[in-house]
């Protein structure tokens, strides 16, 4: 489904990825690890098509598609979405809104019709309800004064609601007490599927306890050094990166 | 050229006619076209109305049909007046100026300091070319700064060396006596600071007139790469004086510039700040307090210029008003276009406390930029009646419990202070005028 | 970024493309170019007005030739030609005024189609009483017999003047003198038409009242006067909307609006401005020097500005709030949008003299292409105005790198129980923003007009049902091609 080869990344001017290789196949569930600084963060954005992270060399397909030609949004329409590390304030647009205009924006590339009105308040509704979210939330502005916990939420809420076919959660389980981490791991868990694959950015193997993840990588200074099963996160959960001759604290 | 926003300004230049001869340096051929230059520059306006924009809250029309006098008579002063009027504890160099002209007897400059800092009028004698390319870079100045270079009577400069930091704070002391009838006191200040170098200057305005006096004290300062000066101004002057000081500051890379001061005296002050931030990283911080009763009024006005990007200047000024006090507050920040990832702030604060008192205040932002952090607020209002009531509550009367507010809302501003008896001159300053309320 | 080359192709192409540039093919009468006694003369006789009012424009007449245009707004334009103007062009067929809808000049009726604006449809469906101002006259009143049952006056100001002329007499003039300032006294010496409002005692009109304005004619500037009185314990909600056709040329709109609001009354008062805008050289455009101001005289009295202003070349409007009345309530909600080489200077005056009275403002200001962008406001409390309260939110929102945002507020206060607030910030849309809207699958055009619209948000929920949905429309149309 996501092929990346020799993935090479610059932001600013500064080498992060230095030819990372990545493949996941439909109904996988990898997940990546790594101390501070390796570039996970930059992975993620590099999947995603941010603007400033300049890939200058390697590769990335989706199904087979060359997607690194593809705006952000564009990317967004091949069903690939991001939960944030930090999620961004968007004052006076309702998640309702805002929601509703990705799913028609989505639709639209896609060469599908609008979703009817009332099929998608039904739809958001029930989602809510599934994630423990409160109704009135949907009614507030994009995460404009939400906690950290509730804004996590909010991003599983938008997954669900965007039903994407490849995901990319980036620390999606920082911040969160043990509740709020059920619940998203909950939210994760539902997306599994034979036809998606999730990619799982954690510094901690925590999630990984709720998420079971098939693959483990870890990321260090730029590229792949590592790469195991759900074993691989217990043993550097027990005995740290520098196991692996990573020190924590360089990068 | 007659602009009728403009007061008719021709006396002004009878006035420079007829003492043009005995104004210091008026042997001095290249000095007196200057002064002619100058002359020439303010009469193509004159004084500003109050239909001038940035003059809307102050009105001259008193300078309008005033004759004009100046004389170096100097008064005979006791040595230890002067000691009233200076900082406690401090022991760097003092400039002390009379009636508009400084005054060798009671300026004493340290030994350490004696290349860097001297008199308008003997830089002008003793090293001409230096005090040339002083004069030399002042064209965008105002009309009133104009008029102030051509019929000043003296001055001081301060120009300091690469990476020399000055260890004392040097005192400057503007006097102005009843006994002369000198009624026009005009000085002009030059400060440069190469790279690296800093300085602390502490000026004291004063007076005693009964008569009407009319007090102008500019300064052009210069600040190289990060180089760092820190101004204290302390104006007190009489009921009858007419205070302005205005004030041009360029600052480069990396440079920094504090500015405090604390106007209570005056019938009318104008304090003007314009720096300008021409090399980046450089960091500007303006902070004041004025305080009008009594048929008093301060304006104070800022024009805060970001012309490159990465600056960062904050403005924070407090105004308390009481009976018959008024002010005005007018800032303006300006951020270039190519001033990107400028940071501005600005904040001003009024406390009426009194139906007869009046608070402007026109806090601009001009922003020519896109990726920047500009912010202001401004807030007039009365003393918190929850607090004042608090207070009561636990046994202070009226009064006191007003004046403790009062001080805590302007001292605010000077709480950065790190020369102690600077603050501390402040506080007892503010202190006492709120004691001189009802 | 790959799509910014072509999102600016398709905008230069909507932008070429302003939807209200059409020309009106219409058979005029005009009155001579140029400005004069005669013409005023002129324009007095084909109103058949009344003595006191032509003698009341001649006077604001001679007051006008010895002013000067006002220059402290931070505003750049080639100052208007007064000769070169045509004071009066009316439709020939209004020469015998349409007494229904049915006789309006049927290509009339297509314009207002074409403005999204059926006459019909509104007087039918939508419920909404309609004035349509088309160059210097009323054309078409709809709804009228609903109002009148109700004792609501809704017509032309020409009509007003020939039929209410006790009510014109005491009211015209009386919050924006004729010498007021310079477009204002421009105005009372050749207005055209306009709207009157009345709504009687304790009356709170059925419906909304509209008013849509075009300017058609070349060379023709439009001066419109509005004149709205609610009495005590009335309510009114008044909209009011503008296009103009695409022209090389600037024309001049100066319009006054005047509003009294007495005992307990209020008055709502929303404003979609769109005029011609220029193209993205900056040819064209329509100047909007407009003087607008109510006074609340009574006790408790309210009104309440809401303005969106996406056109104009120019704009330089202060509509403002003189609260007289105790306890009176004055509110301003703005937004400002300029993009290409637009130039706006716009605010408002919140005059405080009645006890306990209290203002809001709340303006956005976004700027885009080459434009710039100021918020220039007054707020001054008197010696009287016991308990005055005011708060005020500025806030700029810069789009690129070439456009300008400024921020003038004038706090006078001379009451000590007063409190007044102005806060203001200026900021651009984050990278953040933009790139969590397009990861969701939003383009950038899309993503724009959602923050945009968020951020004016508190502005746009005070608009009407009625002008939301198109408002919002607008900002988005606005700002097209603003970010790349």
């Amino acid at each position: 489904m996501l092929e990346i080869k020799n993935l090479h990344v610059e932001v600013d001017g500064q080498k992060i990825l230095k030819g990372l290789n990545l493949k996941i196949n439909a109904g996988e569930v990898h997940a990546i690890m790594g101390p501070n600084g390796a570039g996970k963060s930059t992975l993620s954005y590099a999947i995603c098509g941010k603007e400033g992270y300049e890939i200058t060399e390697g590769s990335i397909f989706f199904k087979g598609k060359n997607i690194l030609e593809l705006e952000a949004n564009e990317r967004a329409g091949e069903g690939i979405f991001l939960g944030f590390q930090y999620p961004v304030e968007i004052p006076g647009v309702s998640n309702m809104n805002f929601l509703k205009a990705a799913i028609n924006s989505i639709r639209k590339y896609r060469g599908e019709d609008e979703m009817a009105a009332v099929d998608f308040l039904k739809l958001i509704r029930a989602k809510a309800a599934e994630l423990e979210m409160d109704p009135e939330m949907l009614k507030r502005a994009v995460n404009v004064g939400f906690s950290g916990g509730e804004k996590k939420r909010n991003e599983m809420v938008q997954m669900a609601m965007l039903d994407p076919i490849f995901s990319v959660l980036d620390e999606t389980d920082s911040g969160l007490d043990i509740d709020a981490l059920r619940i998203v791991a909950d939210g994760i868990n539902k997306m599994r599927s034979p036809e998606k694959a999730i990619l799982v950015i954690t510094h901690y193997q925590r999630l990984l306890d709720y998420v079971v993840p098939d693959f483990v990588h870890v990321l260090s200074n730029g590229k792949i050094v590592k790469s195991g099963d759900k074993e691989l996160a217990h043993q550097l959960e027990k005995e740290g990166y520098a196991v692996l001759g990573i020190d924590e604290n360089a990068a | 050229m007659s602009n009728k926003n403009y007061f008719s300004s021709e006396h002004l230049a009878s006035h420079f006619e007829a003492i043009k001869p005995q104004l210091p340096g008026g042997d001095v051929k290249w000095l007196e076209t200057f002064r002619e230059n100058c002359m020439e520059r303010f009469l193509e306006t004159g004084i500003p109305g109050p239909r001038v924009e940035e003059w809307k809250y102050t009105n001259l029309g008193l300078l309008k049909d005033k004759s004009f006098e100046v004389s170096e008579n100097q008064t005979d002063i006791d040595q230890s007046f002067i000691d009233t009027l200076s900082i406690p504890g401090l022991k760097g160099s003092k400039v002390v100026f009379i009636d508009g002209y400084l005054s060798k007897t009671y300026t004493s400059i340290k030994k350490e300091d004696e290349i860097i800092l001297s008199s308008l009028t003997d830089l002008v004698k003793n090293n001409p070319d230096r005090a040339k390319a002083l004069f030399n870079n002042h064209n965008s100045a105002s009309s009133l700064f104009n008029l102030n270079l051509a019929l000043m009577t003296g001055g001081y400069v301060l120009l300091i060396d690469e990476n020399k930091k000055l260890a004392e704070p040097i005192q400057i002391i503007h006097f102005a006596s009843q006994a002369t009838k000198s009624n026009a006191l005009r000085t002009q200040n030059f400060i440069e600071i190469s790279s690296g170098g800093g300085a602390q200057i502490i000026e004291n305005f004063v007076s005693l007139n009964k008569d009407f006096k009319w007090r102008q004290n500019n300064t052009q300062i210069t600040l190289a790469k990060n180089a760092s000066l820190e101004i204290y101004q302390f104006q007190n002057e009489s009921s009858e004086t007419l205070h302005m000081a205005e004030t041009y500051i360029d600052v480069e890379d990396e440079a920094d510039f504090k500015h405090f001061s604390l106007n209570i005296g005056a019938r009318i002050s104008r304090t003007e700040l314009k720096p300008t931030l021409i090399g980046k990283h450089a960091n500007i911080e303006l902070r004041g307090a004025f305080l009008a009763r009594n048929g008093s009024s301060h304006d104070v006005f800022t024009h805060m210029k970001h012309m490159v990007p990465e600056g960062t200047s904050d403005q924070v000024y407090r105004g308390v008003l009481d009976k018959g006090g008024k002010s005005a507050f007018q800032g303006r920040v300006y951020v270039a276009k190519d001033a990107q990832l400028t940071n501005a702030e600005q904040s001003n604060k009024n406390l009426i406390l009194d139906r007869s008192a009046e608070a402007n205040s026109k806090p601009e932002l001009l922003i020519y930029a896109d990726d920047v952090k500009c912010a202001h607020g401004a807030t007039v209002g009365e003393l918190d009646q929850e607090a004042l009531f608090y207070l009561k509550s636990r046994g202070l009367d009226h009064k006191a419990a007003k004046a403790l507010l009062v001080e805590a809302f302007v001292s605010e501003v000077f709480d950065d202070i790190k020369i102690e008896p600077v603050r501390q001159k402040y506080l007892t300053l503010a202190r006492d005028w709120l004691e001189q309320g009802e | 970024m790959v799509s910014t080359q072509e999102t600016r192709q398709t905008v230069e192409k909507v932008g070429s493309d302003y939807k209200y540039g059409f020309i009106t093919d219409i058979e005029m009468v005009k009155a001579p170019k140029g400005l004069n006694e005669d013409v005023i003369r002129f324009i007095s006789a084909k109103k058949q007005e009344p003595e006191w009012l032509l003698d009341w424009r001649l006077k604001a007449y001679r007051k006008w030739i010895k002013m000067e245009e006002p220059e402290w707004a931070l505003l750049k334009y080639k100052k208007p030609d007064f000769q070169e103007i045509y004071y009066y062009a009316a439709p020939k067929s209004a020469d015998d005024r349409p007494k229904s809808l049915d006789e309006v000049d049927p290509e009339l009726l297509r314009t207002y189609e074409k403005l999204g604006i059926s006459l019909q449809e509104q007087e039918v469906l939508a419920g909404v009483a309609v004035d349509v101002v088309f160059d210097s006259v009323s054309v078409a009143t709809t709804f009228r017999k609903t109002l009148k049952e109700k004792g609501v006056i809704f017509c032309s100001i020409s009509e007003a003047a020939r039929d209410y002329p006790d009510l014109m007499r005491k009211y015209l003039g009386s919050v924006v003198p004729a010498a007021d300032n310079f477009y204002a006294a421009l105005n009372s010496a050749v207005f055209t038409d306009g709207t009157f409002v009345y709504i009687p005692k304790g009356v709170r009109c059925p419906m909304e009242l509209s008013t849509y304005f075009r300017i058609n004619e070349a060379n023709t500037g439009q001066f419109e006067r509005t004149l709205i009185i609610a009495d005590d314990e009335s309510y009114v909600s008044y909209l009011e909307g503008c296009t103009a056709p695409m022209r090389d040329e600037n024309q001049l709109h100066a319009a006054v609006v005047e509003i009294i609001v007495l005992e307990e009354a209020e008055v709502k008062y929303s404003t979609v401005q769109n005029w011609y805008p220029g193209d993205k050289d900056g040819k064209g455009g329509i100047y909007n020097f407009v003087t607008k101001r109510a006074a609340c005289r009574g006790t408790n009295s309210k009104v309440s500005w809401t303005q969106v202003e996406t056109g104009s070349a120019i704009t330089w409007k202060y509509p403002s709030c003189i609260l007289q009345g105790d306890g009176s309530i004055g509110e301003f909600y703005s937004v400002a949008i300029t993009n290409n080489f637009q130039q706006a200077d716009t605010g408002t005056k919140m005059i405080h003299i009645g006890k306990n009275t209290s203002s809001t403002i709340i303006s956005k200001g976004i700027s885009a292409g080459k434009a710039q962008n100021t918020y220039r406001g007054l707020v001054r409390v008197l010696p009287n105005a016991e308990n005055t309260r005011n708060f005020t939110q500025c806030d700029s929102l810069l789009i690129g790198d070439e456009c300008g945002a400024h921020t003038v507020p004038y706090i006078e206060t001379k009451n000590p129980t007063a409190q007044v607030e102005h806060e203001a910030t200026t900021s651009k849309i984050s990278e953040e923003q933009l790139f969590y809207c397009l990861q969701r699958g939003l383009d950038v055009e899309e993503s724009v007009s959602l923050i945009v619209n968020g951020f004016c948000k508190e502005v746009m929920q005070q608009l009407p049902m009625e002008f939301a949905v198109e408002a919002q429309k607008l900002l988005g149309i606005s700002l097209e091609g603003s970010v790349g």
